[in-house]
This record gives C-alpha cells, sequence and structure tokens, in this order.
C-alpha cells in the first residue's frame, strides 16, 4: 500500500498498511520479509546525511520510511531543542516521510536526562505545555507530526484529565496526529486497571496516524513492555477493537531485541493484519 | 586405505575446502532455513538455537546468541571446536587427508593438511556424485560443500556474508587460513574481514541508542 505524500496542516489519512520496526541488527530481514508496507526508524539512530543503504534500498521500493523519535521531549517545561528539531526535520527529508513521530513524554527535566519516556501530568498546566511544544515541533517540520501515547508505570496523583481528555484537547489546539500505542492501553490495563476499550472511546480516534503494537512480559503481576517478547492475543484484540471503531491507517510491529526467526516476524504481521480485518469474535 | 563407505555433508565439506569450508557449509544451512540471519554489514546472528547435526550447533554455538559475528570470526571461532576437528580427524583416519610434509609442500605448503591421492579422487568422486547424508532438503549447501560459499544461489545474502570488501575496497577471506589446505583447486574462500561495524550501518545503532533504550524494560514507551 502506497502513502500519500500529505503536507503539514492537512488532516488527509494516509494509507501506510502493516509495516515493522527497522532495526540495523534486522535490516535484512525486514527488506526480505512479505508484507512489509512500511517501516519506522528511531531519528536518533540515522544521520540524515548517510542514510543506512537498507532504507536506502526500502525507498527505492516505494516503501514509507516513517523517522520516529524518542528525545525531543514534548513534556519538558522548556520548548523542544532547536538542534534535534532540525535534525529530525531532515531526517523527515532525507527519507522523503510522509509523516513524523515522536512521544508525549519528557525525557529530561532542568538538565538531567530521565533515559526513559516519562508520562506527562495530565493537568491543564501541562497540557499547555505540551501545546506550547507540539506547536514549536509542527513549525520546525517538513510533515504532520505525530504524537505516541505512552506507557505510565505510575499515575500522577493531581491528574485533573483522563488520557483521552488530555489527547482530545491536544489534538483540538494543534491540529496534531496520533500515533496510537496499543501495547501501552494494554499496559495501562495490567499495571494501573484502566479499561483500555474506555480508553479507546475516550480517545480522539479520527486522529489517529497510526498505531503501535508490541510484545512484553508479565512479571511480578506488571506488564513490562519489553518489544522483546512476541505480541500477546491481548493486544492484537485491542487491535481489533479499534478496527471496529476507525479505519486503521496503519499498524507498525514494534521489535527492539531478541529477534525471533523471520517466519515468527512474518507470522506476527500476518497476525496484526488479521486482527485488523478480522471483526473481534469472528472465528 | 578404505575410504568411508558415504561421507557426509559436512565431511565432503572439509575434504573440498578445509574446516572453513564446513563452517560456510554450515552457515549457508542455518541462513537458508532462517536459524541465523545476517545484516546487510556481513554479521550474523542466531534467530533460532536449533541444529539438525553437530557442526551446526559448533557454528550457532560460535555465532553465539550474545552478539553478532562476521562469518571469519564464526570460522576462528568454530574452527577449534572438536566437533569441527573431529572432520578433518574422520579424514585422516581414513586415508584422505594426511599431514605428512612431503605431500603438504607439494600440495600447498605450510597448511595442517593435505589431500591424498586417495582424498583426490574422493572428492573427484563426490562432485560427480554429491552426499545428501547430512544435507538439509531445500538448501544450496551440498553445492557449497563441494565449490564454495560462491555457490549460495541467494545472492542478496552471499554477498552480504561472503563478499563483503574490506574499507580499501579489495574482496576479503583471499587469504589462506590455518584451517584450510590446497585441496583439489578449492579455495578456503570467503570473507576475512575484520574489525567493527564498517559497514554502511555506521549509525552508532543498535545497543546504546533509542532502538534498544526505547523499547527496553520498563520505558514502556516505544
Amino acid at each position: 500500500m502506497a502513502a500519500e505524500m500529505a503536507t503539514p496542516g492537512t488532516s488527509r489519512a494516509l494509507d501506510l498498511g502493516v509495516g515493522i520496526g527497522w532495526r540495523p541488527e534486522i535490516d535484512l530481514s525486514v527488506e526480505r520479509l512479505p508484507g512489509v508496507d512500511f517501516v519506522e526508524v528511531v531519528a536518533e539512530n540515522i544521520h540524515p546525511g548517510h542514510v543506512p543503504e537498507s532504507l536506502q534500498a526500502l525507498r527505492g521500493r516505494g516503501v514509507p520510511v516513517l523517522p520516529h523519535g524518542v528525545t525531543l521531549s514534548l513534556g519538558s517545561a522548556e520548548p523542544p531543542d532547536r538542534d534535534r528539531l532540525r535534525r529530525l526535520a531532515d531526517c523527515a527529508v532525507a527519507l522523503d516521510a510522509p509523516l513524523v513521530s515522536e512521544h508525549i513524554a519528557f525525557v529530561r527535566a532542568g538538565g538531567m536526562e530521565a533515559g526513559h519516556l516519562l508520562p506527562v501530568p495530565r493537568t491543564r498546566d501541562a497540557l499547555d505545555v505540551v501545546v506550547a511544544n507540539v506547536r514549536a515541533a509542527q513549525a520546525a517540520l517538513p510533515v504532520p507530526l505525530a504524537v505516541e501515547n505512552v506507557a505510565a508505570l505510575l499515575g500522577w496523583p493531581e491528574d485533573e484529565l483522563t488520557d483521552g481528555q488530555f489527547l482530545a484537547e491536544l489534538v483540538d489546539r494543534t491540529g496534531v496526529r496520533l500515533l496510537l500505542d496499543v501495547a501501552n492501553l494494554y499496559t495501562n490495563r495490567i499495571n494501573l486497571g484502566l479499561d483500555p476499550l474506555a480508553a479507546l472511546a475516550d480517545l480522539p480516534l479520527e486522529a489517529v496516524a497510526y498505531v503501535h503494537v508490541a510484545g512484553g512480559v508479565l512479571r511480578d503481576g506488571l506488564w513490562h513492555d519489553t518489544h522483546a517478547h512476541p505480541v500477546p492475543a491481548a493486544v492484537l484484540d485491542l487491535l481489533g477493537a479499534l478496527s471496529e471503531r476507525i479505519q486503521v491507517p496503519g499498524v507498525l510491529l514494534e521489535r527492539d531485541a531478541a529477534y525471533p526467526s523471520d517466519a515468527e516476524l512474518a507470522a506476527e504481521l500476518a497476525a496484526i493484519r488479521r486482527a485488523l480485518y478480522t471483526p473481534a469474535g469472528s472465528p | 586405505m578404505t575410504a568411508l563407505l558415504a561421507l557426509d555433508v559436512y565431511q565432503a565439506a572439509c575434504l573440498a575446502g578445509g574446516l572453513d569450508r564446513a563452517v560456510d557449509t554450515a552457515v549457508v544451512a542455518l541462513l537458508e532455513t532462517g536459524r541465523i540471519r545476517a545484516q546487510r554489514s556481513g554479521q550474523l546472528s542466531v534467530a533460532l538455537d536449533q541444529s539438525q547435526h553437530p557442526v551446526e550447533a559448533a557454528v550457532l554455538a560460535a555465532i553465539g546468541t550474545g552478539g553478532w559475528r562476521r562469518i571469519d570470526s564464526v570460522r576462528l571461532r568454530a574452527g577449534n571446536d572438536e566437533r569441527l576437528t573431529a572432520l578433518a580427524e574422520d579424514l585422516l583416519t581414513e586415508g584422505l587427508l594426511t599431514r605428512g610434509l612431503l605431500v603438504r609442500l607439494l600440495t600447498g605448503y605450510n597448511r595442517p593438511f593435505a589431500l591424498t591421492a586417495a582424498g583426490r579422487r574422493m572428492l573427484w568422486q563426490l562432485r560427480a556424485d554429491p552426499p545428501v547424508r547430512g544435507a538439509t532438503a531445500g538448501t544450496s549447501m551440498v553445492e557449497v560443500a563441494l565449490h564454495g560459499p560462491s555457490r549460495m544461489p541467494d545472492r542478496e545474502l552471499r554477498k552480504a556474508v561472503f563478499e563483503q570488501t574490506d574499507p580499501d575496497g579489495r574482496r576479503a577471506g583471499r587469504r589462506r587460513r590455518r584451517a584450510g589446505y590446497a585441496g583439489g583447486g578449492a579455495t578456503a574462500g570467503g570473507c576475512a574481514t575484520t574489525g567493527g561495524c564498517a559497514g554502511p550501518v555506521g549509525c552508532g545503532s543498535g545497543g546504546g541508542c533509542g532502538g534498544a533504550g526505547c523499547g527496553g524494560g520498563g520505558c514502556g514507551g516505544g
């Protein structure tokens, strides 16, 4: 499925299909896997001036490559770093990407790097900060931005809004697109007892640009979104539930470690495709 | 001298191209059945730790599960494994290889082994009637065993694993190696690139950057 180039500010839906996170460790595998309609690359892992040969080959075949940022820290009190933004923009241009994505999270505060994607408190004040940061990012990027919900290992005591309300208002005020991580909804269900179906009902689904799915593991009653284990059926069920609500524009499998065989990766992509096109409850 | 009634594919590989060839044969079989994968840079890693032959087990162990290794490193590590050296011992016992100095001088000095006359005849017979014992159906391992990795039909994988060029643009792996010998015109060919990731994927990726860091443990973002 081909992605159409969208221009900044438009909300025209892309038809991305099913994809997988490109990682250098599985570069040839990703190129050779059946059923890869698009890929995503961690923007910080490539240099816009030296796009890996594998990504060039994928682009040459018309496979869209989406830069996925992890260090913009859109949830920080200070505006996003200009150099990081410029680099993300350069990645988008170098890869001829239809959009770029980042997280609604903070990874640094007061000059300290957290090394993790930390959830933003869902307060009105925090929302104002994120709105300003997203606008700054949008202004610096040549293509639309999609922002991703992160999993919360804890809730903030002062939360005033639900995730859905927070994101709906963010979308409303900035026109930003959403990268919906259904594995994170599942994580929130196990770790915080938050109902993922209620979350889906609450989220501005019309803004979804694409979806992340990933595997994890249950340890001591907590779900760890490792990206190093198979995608559990419950996450695929959530994907199915989402596809009953909207026409899902794209789904991307995130696998970052403990890479299984190509056959297993292909089977996971096929399972994702089935979950998208098989209504929940069907045999 | 009585040769083995029927050499298996790895013994045949050892006869045709030394222990390096046996390692290459296992690598091809493992690649073609999806049990190991190759990066464009030539780095190999284990995707499914399942072996059907002791030589495959030795090669899987040489690749290891903790990191990534190129073919030259795998040859070096596996070449010292008893499961590999046993192949050469079998062939020595059967009189197909010799450690004799004179033969070694005549056929390729400075090698640990050389083919005997019986070994040459056996190799000629094997090439006329290729061995199937120990071979995995649907792979090119028999061809690779007898003629070298250039017979691997998957050009993309072959290029990544066996035909990496060093930074000078010279095809690596031409030098003869410890474990090989001058056998029937066979070379111990392949890739002998060394050192770190000099390939196109020089982005400092993997471990320390966002890929692994993002998806790791309790981060839960990605």
